[in-house]
């Protein structure tokens, strides 16, 4: 077998000196393997490190693999900051919403996209969104941005739409009751989402990929994303 | 008996064989020569093995300060008055404190988070008690904070989740240095501790 491309998504400790490792590989998808030894440096925790490209080799015909092959395709990213939190985040949903063993070559290079942005400093938002809302459309989960999800007729700027996860947008109609009120969107806004620009729209571009997110993945909430809160939230505290 | 079955003494023998085998590292056969060992000459052994597990149990909880494992309210370095006070280094698990212990060159105080922030294994802030770390950053005079979390993903997001609440208090909080080990040659070092030992060479 030749060398597939991996990333790995997590560890954890399996047995006295093994891990079991979620990857993630470009022609295979998401699966788990058993890295034997790999606590006790036969094949090196150091090099299964998360976000860094990995060429890696594997056998066994269950479900759980086990690890034959090991080696580093490109020097780690080192993720500062912020970002290891975003990186936590964006493992954490791929874990959720990939199945096993479906190969999805376009998330695969999206991901080393978004984390060589993140490694690089770039504004994370940005990177976060285009990430969400390609995986969201790989998935065939695609959010029709520009049409009226009941009527068919085109999104007006003007008007205000009701977001409905798994179904769409429809026309705002009656008077919703305040806490809905994180369903709604402006046509204006959904046409700039379109266009990808979610600099504009910071905060409505994550409102909007978290609802739609949301029904993908599953009941429990996604940890990484409170923690990422939380800090922030502890520290305007602090700050005001 | 199927081959292999170690099911052949009776239930309280097997019992034992099948608790020595929750050790880590321990499997049947290990456990089974475990057993009999200690049942065979060595009673005394096993009635001072049985006596000190059932006390350690029993008796063994946290440090109220430090998180550690002790036996008393707070552990023997939280209660050492020649510690200093003023330093306090965060590490991931008591084998760490140990191996830092070990090194004698540290002579603050420790505080254990017993893990490391991992959202994926559902484990937050509370989980590791960093609200606890937190509170005695604002009661205690405490004005280095020494973050010695493993250098791993998510020991690093560890380390900068503390230092931003952290900061917030006023300490100043320092990170131990990573490089290249004592009596290592470059040619062996990876790329990653390579290119880390360089960004943060320091002037000789």
């Amino acid at each position: 077998m030749q060398p597939e491309p991996a990333f790995v998504l997590h560890t954890r400790p399996y047995r006295e000196t093994s891990l079991l490792v979620d990857f993630f590989t470009r022609n295979y998808g998401r699966f788990r393997a058993v890295a034997r030894g790999a606590r006790a440096a036969k094949i090196g925790t150091k090099k299964l490190n998360p976000y860094t490209q990995l060429l890696i080799g594997w056998a066994g015909k269950t479900e759980l693999k086990t690890l034959t092959h090991v080696e580093q395709s490109s020097s780690p990213l080192t993720l500062k900051g912020d970002c290891l939190f975003c990186g936590f985040y964006l493992n954490e949903i791929l874990i959720r919403l990939l199945a096993e063993n479906d190969p999805h070559e376009e998330i695969y290079d999206n991901y080393a996209h978004v984390l060589a942005q993140l490694a690089g400093n770039e504004p994370i938002e940005h990177s976060l969104r285009t990430f969400e809302f390609s995986l969201l459309e790989e998935l065939g989960y695609a959010l029709v941005l520009d049409a009226d999800a009941q009527t068919g007729e085109k999104i007006s700027p003007e008007k205000e739409y009701w977001f409905e996860p798994n179904i769409g947008f429809s026309l705002k109609e009656g008077i919703y009751s305040k806490g809905a009120s994180a369903n709604l969107f402006k046509g204006g806004e959904l046409l700039a989402f379109k266009n990808h620009d979610f600099n504009a729209i910071p905060l409505t571009a994550k409102r909007l990929m978290r609802l739609a997110l949301e029904p993908h993945i599953g009941e429990k909430p996604l940890l990484s994303r409170n923690l990422f809160s939380k800090l922030k939230a502890t520290n305007t505290e602090l700050i005001n | 008996m199927q081959k292999g079955d170690w099911r052949m003494f009776g239930p309280i023998i097997d019992e034992l064989i099948a608790s020595l085998r929750c050790l880590p590292g321990v499997g049947p056969k290990s456990a089974q020569r475990m057993a009999l060992y200690l049942l065979e000459r060595h009673r005394d052994v096993a009635y001072r093995l049985a006596a000190s597990l059932e006390a350690a149990a029993d008796k063994i909880g946290r440090c109220q300060l430090c998180r550690t494992l002790t036996e008393t309210s707070t552990c023997i370095l939280c209660s050492n008055f020649r510690r200093d006070p003023l330093q306090l280094c965060v590490v991931e698990t008591p084998a760490d404190l140990l191996a830092i212990e070990h090194s004698g060159t540290y002579r603050g105080r420790y505080f254990v988070l017993l893990g490391h922030l991992s959202p994926i294994d559902g484990i937050g802030p509370e989980e590791i008690g960093i609200d606890h770390l937190i509170a005695r950053l604002s009661e205690e005079n405490i004005t280095e904070l020494i973050l010695a979390t493993n250098l791993t993903v998510e020991g690093e997001a560890t380390a900068h989740y503390i230092s931003e609440r952290a900061k917030a208090c006023g300490v100043a909080v320092s990170r131990i240095a990573h490089g290249v080990p004592m009596g290592g040659e470059l040619e062996y070092v990876d790329g990653g501790t390579l290119s880390h030992a360089f960004s943060s060479r320091k002037k000789i």
